[in-house]
């Protein structure tokens, strides 16, 4: 009636995976994640076939950082979107994060930590107050984070027009913001170092595993014994953590920051999240591969610069790619739940 | 012989891993009931979604009238003489009766202002006493069955297919509807009886089908000398004693839980004992309080009062994981909503509640959770490719199997199980049986809610039977048998309904007063008062604000703000959401700045303003494909398009340039004394727009859209057109909203309509427009946009800075969807935390 256990299943990996699995059902989810790495091996081949300059090392090696801001964003989308929710109001923390890092640190002498922590802190309180909101009060994650983004941004506003108009952050943070470390900008490394706590806390802890059933079925997740609302609201506080190194690492980046810096980051983190594969109804989401997606969406932008069209292009392509990714994906599901 | 009305010929239909329905044929004549029987999952639903058009069979023909039904078409179906009464109705409750009766009309047929005179007199051959303008959602259960049937009716179908009509009705009510039917079938109407009720099926059916695990098991005529006992030896028809484990034989009285005097909304004073080593059976007809019951006692619904103690400790029912922690555990009937996880793997459905067990220093350790998860899968003989093969893809039986494996490792002492084989292939279900007795712990106990009253018989030791919410009837040893169980189920017919408690109804009356979204003028009369308190407390403050001028400038900015509200309103109608109408105006001010520029000739700014709105109409026409027909979230939808629009806008006018034409911008400027023209306009859009929502066809199509898809759906609404229509109207009217913005600028700004998609939410709300769709009023939208453009004012007047009118539109937001949805769900939580409050007393109390 059963098979019995094949010592195979126990020496289980990743590879022992896909091949056994029963009428293609598991690669597919599989393929969900690889597909953002064929993406950008293609763009990357057809840059070298056709335009020798977008994937030359100097080019590569200057857009990684951007690559690794909208990278760490990207993985905080991705977490509130695995919960069932949506934030718009990355762009505001971003920038608060960085103003809150020019008005704290006290200047090019101040206190590098101090201002950090600071930074980091008060966007956590932002994430606070969005997950309270969509997590207790049931309400609508979109227009939460529309809102608390527009008052965030005002808070903001007011706050820096009390401090010097050509503020900027402390030498010692900029200094770490410009160094290289084997060749990589320090954002690539800290990108990489992120991607993989997140990825072990995310498939190798209790906390991963509850987190990802949650959003994979709430209403199972709290019949089954687990704190939904804990969790729901933790993505939103995770994500703005993450949304505060990246207003750190990019004021550290440009040294002096304005209140325009974290304005990239309202659709960009979407895209990368689903192209990266983050499934929108929830639970699904690879770190790595949401990575690989802002490193595409940033080479992509890059290779159009060089061809010479206008950014703008670029939020056109974008948009272009949410709709594509979300309907591939959608098919896919479908597949597999017709059977 | 009479006409075949109804024919159905070698149907088979099957899901992934059962066949609901095998090779199956019956006919139905004209003026005959004929019944059909058979057990849960015996495959009766499908037969009647294959009938009626709602799913398409995988081989067979269908006839209706001898017109053969090609496709899976519900309206065809209709067309062809045959109605439907869902056993989950298909009515709408938020609109009325005459609106719901009105809805399943053909098209003008009846005209909408003599609808209620038309449905009372639909109604009144019923002697339902109820009123047509009553709402569905405030009538018994009863009487909306009622509803249903007369709806159903009002095609004057040959043939009628009744779906358990009587699950919710009372004595006098089936007493009332045997007579509708005997008088429907005296008029040639031939009517299919499903259900599960003997009396009735031997009472009122001509001729009998009996439906086994999909299969056809034969079609019998009833005469005076059928008995109960005949057809239920058909219906089941399988060898009881094998199918099921050995019972416990003698249970000492030794208590695991329990329960005293739990009351919730739908059941009262519960009160049993479960003992050590013993299977506790609930009965009882579907729909009589057994199913809450169960689930409150693991903290699944929520009681009002009553005490649940597990092995002498109070449980604490607020929620699911306290009662867990107290070792009482529920396991959902509702499988896909509320105990899989579709996508994930089947190991990781399994080992969720003891992850704990497999942590070493943080870490999970993949090596040993395997060999617990393939340990339990051969335990329970679940039968999958592999461990990691997403359970959305293994067959019902085979997902009951792990989620009860799941139940069962979690060291729970009472496990609680809803409909342990709903949805099971027979061939599982054996397997499951065993598995509940095999993995009753010594020192636990089991309950089991089961509308299966033989499962019931053959796997408990003892059955409580219940009726109208209560306990009505208790079985022990040999009375532990189906007929037993089923006659008390269907002797048990006047006790008294479990009612709403005055609770309940405090809080309702509270709900009304405060959100009261539901009553039309509520949210006017709210926006009035907030609008003179701003107002007032301006004018106060400077003479300015009341001057001429300044009430013009206040209301010309109001114009983009309101259209761009009533834009979202149409998609908020349809339960959707539109965040891309911001984009839409900047994108229509830049392309406004091209095609309507200055000093064009007056036919090239004509034929731009076309343009602008052929693209509007494009760009809509996109979102509702999108989301209607590659099935892509709402949200993520418009997002994506906003990205395009204003992508698209900034490659027009990297920065702001080029002027609008003068005229154009004069025209939308143009004022009568002091007022703007604008306004006016709006508000007779609004009022035009208000009138067609509440007083047409197509704008009840569109809320009933809203509120209930589904219903909408079963009568007959297009669906897909009315979301469609409703994206591009937004669009459209967003355009429209684009050119009174483009008139304020006078240039090709790329970026200014950004803050808009905010605005343009918060205004309709504020106005009374739910998120959950069906509710709002245009006229409501514009007034709250004259609200925020009021506020940007005074802000502005009193020296406030910039940053404090962004606050202050997010704030108001947030205050907006709180008052609407949040109040509610405070509500929620402060009674959950005062039942809890009382059950820490009770816990303190046990162990003083």
């Amino acid at each position: 009636m059963t098979d019995s256990t094949t010592p195979a299943l126990s020496h289980y990996t990743r590879t022992s995976r896909s091949g056994r699995g029963g009428k293609g059902r598991v690669p597919s989810i599989q393929m969900q994640f690889a597909a953002i790495w064929i993406a950008l091996a293609i763009l990357l081949l057809i840059g070298a076939l056709f335009l020798p300059r977008s994937v030359s090392a100097t080019s590569i090696i200057s857009i990684l950082p951007f690559a690794g801001f909208l990278a760490i964003a990207a993985m905080g989308q991705s977490l509130v979107l695995m919960a069932r929710g949506i934030d718009l109001s990355v762009p505001a923390i971003v920038t608060l994060s960085s103003t809150v890092l020019l008005g704290t640190s006290g200047g090019a002498e101040g206190s590098v930590l101090i201002g950090t922590f600071m930074a980091i802190l008060a966007a956590m309180c932002v994430g606070l107050i969005n997950g309270l909101l969509v997590a207790w009060l049931k309400l609508n994650a979109l227009i939460v984070t529309l809102s608390t983004g527009a008052i965030v941004s005002g808070v903001t506003l007011w706050y820096r027009t009390g401090l010097p108009a050509e503020s900027g952050v402390p030498t010692a943070l900029a200094g770490f913001g410009g160094t290289r470390w084997l060749g990589l900008n320090t954002t690539v490394w800290i990108t990489i170092a992120l991607t993989l706590v997140l990825t072990i806390l995310l498939r190798r802890t209790q906390l991963g595993r509850r987190f990802e059933a949650v959003g994979a079925n709430p209403r199972a997740a709290y019949a089954t014994g687990v704190e939904i609302r804990r969790y729901q609201a933790g993505a939103f506080v995770a994500a703005s953590f993450l949304y505060g190194i990246v207003g750190v690492l990019l004021s550290a980046f440009i040294r002096n920051p304005t209140l325009d810096v974290g304005n990239p980051y309202l659709l960009a983190p979407i895209a990368a999240a689903v192209l990266g594969g983050t499934a929108i109804s929830g639970g699904i989401g690879s770190m790595i591969a949401v990575t690989g997606a802002a490193l595409f969406l940033i080479q992509l932008g890059q290779t159009l610069k060089v061809l010479g069209l206008e950014t703008s292009w670029q939020m056109i392509f974008q948009g272009v790619a949410i709709a594509l990714g979300m309907f591939l994906s959608e098919m896919q599901g479908r597949k597999r739940r017709g059977g | 012989m009479a006409d075949i009305v109804l024919k159905m010929e070698n149907v088979s239909k099957s899901y992934p891993g059962v066949k609901a329905l095998d090779n199956f044929s019956f006919d139905v004549h004209a003026g005959e009931v004929h019944a059909i029987l058979g057990e849960n999952g015996s495959g009766k639903s499908t037969l009647m979604k294959i009938a009626s058009g709602a799913i398409t069979p995988n081989a067979g023909r269908i006839e209706i009238g001898g017109k053969h039904l090609a496709h899976a078409d519900p309206r065809e179906a209709i067309s062809y003489g045959l109605a439907t009464v869902y056993q989950d109705d298909s009515l709408v409750r938020e609109l009325s009766v005459a609106q719901n009766l009105f809805l399943a009309t053909p098209k003008g047929i009846v005209p909408y202002g003599s609808m209620v005179r038309w449905a009372e007199e639909q109604l009144a051959p019923f002697n339902l006493g109820i009123s047509p303008t009553t709402a569905v959602g405030n009538l018994t259960p009863a009487h909306r069955q009622f509803v249903e049937v007369v709806k159903a009716l009002l095609s004057n179908p040959r043939v009628l297919l009744l779906d358990e009509p009587t699950s919710t009705l009372d004595y006098d009510g089936v007493a009332h509807l045997t007579s509708l039917v005997r008088d429907l079938t005296a008029r040639g109407t031939g009517v299919v009886y499903v259900s599960h009720r003997l009396p009735e099926i031997l009472d009122l059916a001509n001729r009998v089908t009996i439906l086994r695990d999909g299969v056809h098991e034969g079609t019998f005529d009833v005469t005076d000398d059928t008995s109960e006992q005949e057809l239920v030896s058909r219906m089941i028809g399988r060898d009881v004693e094998s199918e099921y484990p050995a019972k416990a034989g003698q249970i000492e009285p030794d208590p695991v839980i329990v329960v005293e005097g739990l009351s919730g909304d739908a059941f009262e004073d519960i009160s049993f004992v479960a003992n050590r080593g013993e299977i506790v059976g609930f009965a009882g007809a579907e729909g009589n309080g057994q199913r809450e019951a169960l689930r409150a006692i693991a903290g699944l619904e929520a009681s009002h009062s009553g005490t649940v103690t597990c092995r002498g400790k109070a449980v604490d029912v607020t929620e699911p994981r306290h009662a867990i922690r107290s070792g009482v555990l529920c396991l959902s009937a509702d499988r896909a909503g509320e105990s899989i996880f579709p996508d994930l793997g089947v190991r990781k459905n399994m080992t969720l509640p003891r992850l704990r067990d497999f942590a070493r220093r943080g870490l999970l350790s993949n090596r040993q959770e395997q060999d617990h998860a393939a340990t339990m899968r051969d335990e329970f003989g679940v039968v999958t490719a592999t461990l990691e093969t997403p359970i959305s893809g293994l067959s019902g039986g085979n997902q009951q199997k792990v989620v009860l494996a799941r139940s069962f490792r979690t060291n729970a002492k009472a496990v609680l199980i809803d409909e342990p084989t709903q949805g099971v292939d027979a061939g599982a279900r054996h397997d499951i049986y065993q598995a509940i007795r095999t993995n009753l712990r010594e020192d636990g106990t089991l309950v089991i809610n089961s509308s299966d009253a033989q499962e019931l018989a053959g796997i408990c030791d003892r059955v409580l039977v219940f009726s109208r919410g209560r306990i009505v009837a208790e079985l022990t040893g040999p009375d532990v048998n189906e007929e037993q169980i089923v006659s008390s189920f269907l002797r048990a017919r006047d006790a008294k309904q479990a009612g709403d408690t005055a609770a309940g109804m405090m809080s309702r009356v509270f709900r009304t007063l405060i959100s009261g979204s539901n009553i039309w003028w509520v949210p006017l009369v709210f926006l009035a008062a907030l609008t003179l308190i701003v107002g007032g407390y301006a004018a106060l403050q400077t003479d300015v604000f009341l001057r001429h001028v300044n009430i013009r400038y206040i209301l010309l900015a109001t114009a983009p703000a309101a259209m761009v509200a009533m834009a979202q309103l149409h998609v908020l109608l349809v339960r959707g959401l539109d965040v891309s109408v911001g984009s839409m105006m900047s994108l229509t001010v830049v392309a406004a700045s091209f095609m309507i520029a200055f000093q064009m000739p007056i036919g090239m700014q004509i034929l731009g303003v076309l343009g602008c709105l052929a693209i509007g109409a494009v760009v809509g026409l996109i979102n509702g494909t999108l989301v209607r027909f590659a099935n892509i979230n709402a949200v993520i939808t418009t997002i994506a398009m906003l990205s395009v629009l204003q992508g698209a806008a900034l490659l027009g006018r990297p920065t702001p340039a080029g002027m609008i034409s003068q005229e154009f911008t004069g025209l939308l400027r143009e004022r009568i004394g002091f007022l703007p023209v604008s306004i006016f306009v709006l508000l007779g859009i609004a009022i035009a727009f208000d009138f067609w929502l509440h007083h047409t066809r197509s704008g009840l199509e569109a809320k009933a859209v809203g509120f209930r898809e589904v219903a909408a759906q079963r009568n007959g609404v297009r669906v897909d057109r009315v979301h469609v229509r409703a994206y591009m109207l937004a669009a459209l009217m967003a355009t429209v909203a684009g050119f009174f913005l483009g008139s304020e600028v006078g240039v090709g700004a790329p970026t200014v309509g950004a803050n808009y998609a905010l605005t343009s939410i918060a205004a309709a709300v504020l106005g009374g427009a739910a998120l959950s769709g069906g509710r709002g009023s245009f006229v409501g939208a514009l007034f709250g946009a004259l609200f925020f453009a009021l506020m940007v004012n005074v802000i502005t007047l009193l020296g406030l800075s910039t940053s404090f009118g962004i606050i202050a539109s997010g704030a108001m937001t947030l205050f907006a969807i709180f008052l609407y949805s949040g109040l509610g769900e405070v509500e929620t939580l402060m009674q959950s935390a005062l039942r809890r409050r009382k059950v820490i007393r009770a816990t303190k109390r046990s162990t003083a």
